[in-house]
């Protein structure tokens, strides 16, 4: 079998080759009767295969559009490279169109025109591969259908989902296939994509992702790729699943694969940056890091929050990473002394109801903060209710001083 | 007719489209799938496959050279015909060209598409690199599948010298392909 595989590559050798040693005893014609072919064309249509769609991309031309009154769907794939395709009923290509100028390195000379959707897609996909557009770093493709049957628009993009992770699904990377549907009709979309020049597919995406994720805005994302757009994604998703947080908002589109980290240097290197940057032992953090993709001046970033306990000061670290880079991008943490059982500091609490004439059981709202924010030592900031009085007292919690106290009627 | 004026048949989905390519390229093909397969029967539905292939995929398919894609398809359509046949209907010296091929080929069992896009493309560097000569006896062999006396008779040469010509290129293919990363 191995060699009827290196057989089969063998002849993917260029065209210029071939005729060039073509036997000259071939180069006869020949006179033939009309055989019954039509009924075979009409009934033994073979599937096309992805591999020839490959073996014949460099061979192709590609002509412009037409017959755009029977369009019944018409399919987006973005990567970077944008193309739209556009189908009638039996889902044949009546047209693609280029919609920026790597899509039309991908087109090359392809013509599409009578072709099956699948094909036609395989071809793309394949043809994106082959220039680069696809690969162990930018893994992501973004596949939306808008169709006049709006069921009929969800088979074509289930279909073509699994089609297209199949086929980016190599050894060499792992794909990953983002798939939507999207309705010409919604005219706030239209808006959007209009606005920020970007295909309607590309703006419903960034739309569900600002939709769920209040940081984030839409001019903010427009200029990230397919594949970061995917990164960000997961973040926004990434709740959903735990089940306890019920079930991803309807807008989020279905993603088959993982976006490629691979131009990153990584969650791992990213703590380990800045555990580094900040000289804290790994003994020394005291919860489980929390470490995501975020956006940072334009550019993506881990955000990596840990808690640390060294000797009686706890700290909070919330740092942003340069993706890319490793470089620190923002944040930094703070820190507060950790009074092992500050509750249970009798001292300023009984000084503070005694102030006010009672005791722990009869204050209502008890609310007792225990900071050095605004102060020179350590405090107490002690609120309670007693009597429709609101008592505020603020004590030292080495001295117990009162530095601070009101009462204020309750109205 | 010219193979321009054939292709726009194509599109235009005119079925004389078929039988102008039967009429040009049919001893072509033959040629190529009768070096792969030996039953007349055989050869004879694979040669109507290919134009019905070709039908089905031009478009998309718009070939800079329509008899080439014929040649690729007759190629690969037999290929798919002697898997199903396994060896049984397969032409003798077909067998040989594959065991020929066995020493020089690296391993594609695990291979997908990025892998067989870099194959093709070191293969395409490597034939750019060798003679003229050695080029053409190469394709003769391993693509027309020609025996070792059609290339002789083609190329005036002793049919001692193209098996040696022959070998010498293998183990260049294989050198090339080892210093490439392909495990053979």
């Amino acid at each position: 079998m191995k060699s009827h595989e290196l057989y089969t590559l063998l002849g993917e050798i260029d065209s210029e080759y071939i005729l060039d040693a073509c036997p000259r005893n071939t180069n006869k014609e020949k006179h033939t009767m009309k055989r019954n072919i039509s009924k075979k064309i009409m009934y033994g249509a073979l599937a096309f295969a992805a591999s020839l769609a490959l073996l014949i991309t460099g061979a192709l031309t590609f002509t412009p559009t037409k017959g755009q009154n029977d369009i019944f769907a018409t399919i987006t794939l973005d990567v970077n490279p944008s193309l739209e395709i556009k189908v009638d009923e039996n889902e044949t290509v009546r047209a693609v169109t280029a919609l920026n100028e790597d899509a039309k390195t991908v087109m090359g000379d392809m013509r599409f025109e009578g072709s099956s959707l699948e094909l036609t897609v395989n071809a793309l996909i394949g043809s994106m591969v082959r220039n680069g557009y696809l690969n162990e770093i930018t893994n992501s493709v973004l596949l939306s259908v808008d169709s006049k049957d709006a069921e009929k628009g969800i088979t074509i993009k289930e279909k073509l989902a699994g089609e297209i992770a199949a086929m980016i699904n190599t050894e060499s990377f792992k794909g990953a296939v983002i798939s939507q549907t999207v309705s010409s009709d919604d005219s706030e979309l239209a808006e959007l994509a209009k606005t920020y020049g970007v295909t309607m597919g590309k703006a419903k995406l960034i739309r569900a992702i600002v939709n769920n994720d209040s940081e984030r805005s839409f001019a903010e994302l427009v200029p990230f790729s397919i594949t970061e757009l995917n990164l960000i994604l997961e973040g926004v998703q990434s709740p959903f699943l735990d089940p306890e947080n019920g079930p991803a908002p309807e807008d989020l589109p279905d993603v088959d694969g993982e976006a490629s980290q691979k131009g990153y240097i990584g969650k791992e290197k990213a703590l380990q940056t800045v555990l580094e940057y900040y000289n804290v032992p790994k003994e020394e953090v005291s919860n489980t890091p929390s470490i995501e993709i975020t956006i940072q001046s334009g550019t993506i970033c881990y955000r990596v929050q840990f808690k640390r306990i060294s000797g009686n000061y706890s700290y909070k670290y919330n740092v942003c990473i340069n993706a890319a880079t490793g470089w620190i991008a923002g944040g930094g943490f703070q820190s507060s002394y950790s009074d092992p059982n500050p509750m249970d500091n009798k001292g300023c609490h009984d000084v503070a109801f005694e102030k006010a004439g009672c005791t722990k059981e009869e204050a209502e709202n008890l609310n007792i903060v225990f900071n050095m924010e605004d102060y020179e030592v350590w405090v107490f900031i002690i609120d309670f209710d007693f009597n429709n009085t609101h008592y505020h007292t603020i004590c030292n919690a080495y001295t117990t001083e009162i530095l601070h106290f009101t009462s204020t009627p309750l109205t | 007719m010219e193979d321009t004026r054939i292709q726009e048949l194509f599109y235009q989905r005119n079925e004389d489209a078929i039988l102008e390519c039967q009429r040009k390229y049919s001893v072509y093909c033959r040629f190529i799938i009768s070096g792969i397969l030996c039953d007349e029967e055989d050869i004879h539905e694979v040669l109507s496959d290919v134009f019905l292939k070709a039908w089905n995929t031009i478009p998309p398919a718009c070939p800079a050279s329509l008899k080439c894609y014929l040649g690729m398809l007759s190629r690969q359509l037999a290929l798919n015909r002697s898997k199903e046949k396994q060896a049984k209907k397969r032409s003798g010296h077909f067998e040989l060209i594959l065991d020929e091929l066995c020493e020089c080929i690296p391993d594609t069992e695990k291979w997908d598409m990025v892998d067989e896009i870099a194959f093709r493309d070191t293969l395409n560097q490597f034939l750019s690199a060798l003679p003229i000569r050695a080029r053409r006896v190469f394709i003769a062999r391993y693509w027309y599948n020609s025996s070792v006396s059609e290339i002789a008779k083609e190329y005036a040469l002793k049919e001692n010298h193209v098996t040696v010509l022959l070998m010498r290129t293998r183990k260049k293919l294989k050198d090339h392909l080892t210093k490439e990363n392909f495990h053979i």
